[in-house]
């Protein structure tokens, strides 16, 4: 499946040993599928709004539709035992 | 003729002098100033708390080696076996209260463990929680929005993952919990990602993910 890998920043901050306000960046590795609203996500978060296609090979996984409804956890469920689990780290 | 103790100059009369009273009783002033426990005065300044060996209490500042904060106190334990324990505070202003430990095992000094880390974002921090005998470290992990009715993975950039003890959603923007929030269906910890699925659109809310974990 294709997904959109991108880049966030966030600024924390911080005190010094002086007690004054300081900032630090933390930038994080972060990735949703390519679709719209995943392309909605990357364009609101990627650092100079930059992110790139990236295809892992792996079957699309199940995406849950309504809350509550239990034939979604089911399908999770499923999705699970199939491996989907494993697709986590191939990202 | 008397002579006098070395650390806390007592008089100590040679068993050829009189008793003398006057001698005995302040001697047993200056026991009694250090409230009884052998302890008392101000903590030694140390540079490098791989040094600070002795049992006691010590200080340092900005300048000082080896030590998890710029500023702090703390108490070493000193074994005759050659291992050592220090307990470590943190009273500087800004972070108030850290309390860390660090430990010398006769041969190296285990990295330090936090009691209480201060949790920053990013940062990695050994605690002193133990899980299945191996050490816990924790991670606040930024994980920025989440998703709308999808899923989401996030590199949590620990390095030698092995398993994870327990996470935390915290949402950044409101109060609301998220870890147990029915539209957030799945958390996945994995040895690069966190990925989490929801059910509804949650791209409102802005999450961080806490982990503990052990390492390999």
């Amino acid at each position: 499946m294709k997904w959109l890998k991108y880049t966030h920043r966030s600024v924390v901050t911080e005190t010094d040993m002086e007690g004054n306000a300081v900032e630090r960046e933390v930038f994080t590795e972060m990735a949703v599928p390519d679709n719209e609203s995943g392309r909605a996500l990357a364009e609101m978060e990627a650092y100079n709004g930059e992110y790139e296609i990236y295809d892992d090979g792996e079957p699309e996984p199940v995406t849950p539709e309504t809350g509550g409804d239990t034939a979604v956890w089911d399908e999770l469920d499923a999705a699970y035992q199939a491996g989907y689990k494993e697709g986590v780290d191939s990202i | 003729m008397a002579s006098t103790t070395a650390n806390l100059g007592l008089t100590l009369p040679a068993v050829s002098d009189p008793a003398d009273i006057g001698a005995l009783n302040e001697n047993f002033k200056k026991i009694d100033a250090l409230g009884g426990y052998g302890l008392g005065g101000s903590a030694v300044s140390v540079n490098d708390l791989n040094t600070a060996l002795n049992c006691g209490f010590f200080c340092w500042s900005s300048d000082c080696l080896n030590a998890p904060f710029g500023y702090g106190m703390g108490i070493t334990i000193n074994r005759f076996n050659g291992r050592y324990t220090q307990l470590l505070f943190n009273p500087w202003m800004g972070s108030y209260g850290e309390i860390v430990v660090r430990h010398y095992n006769g041969t190296e000094w285990i990295p330090v463990e936090w009691v209480n880390p201060p949790m920053s974002l990013g940062v990695e921090y050994r605690t002193t929680e133990r899980w299945n005998g191996s050490a816990v470290y924790c991670k606040a992990v930024e994980f920025g929005l989440l998703p709308n009715t999808s899923y989401k993975a996030v590199n949590h950039g620990i390095d030698s993952y092995k398993k994870c003890v327990r996470y935390e959603i915290v949402n950044s923007y409101s109060t609301r919990m998220l870890r147990g929030d029915r539209s957030v269906t799945q958390v996945d910890v994995g040895s690069s990602n966190i990925q989490i699925t929801t059910s509804t659109d949650m791209s409102n809310h802005n999450a961080v993910v806490i982990l503990w974990y052990t390492k390999q």
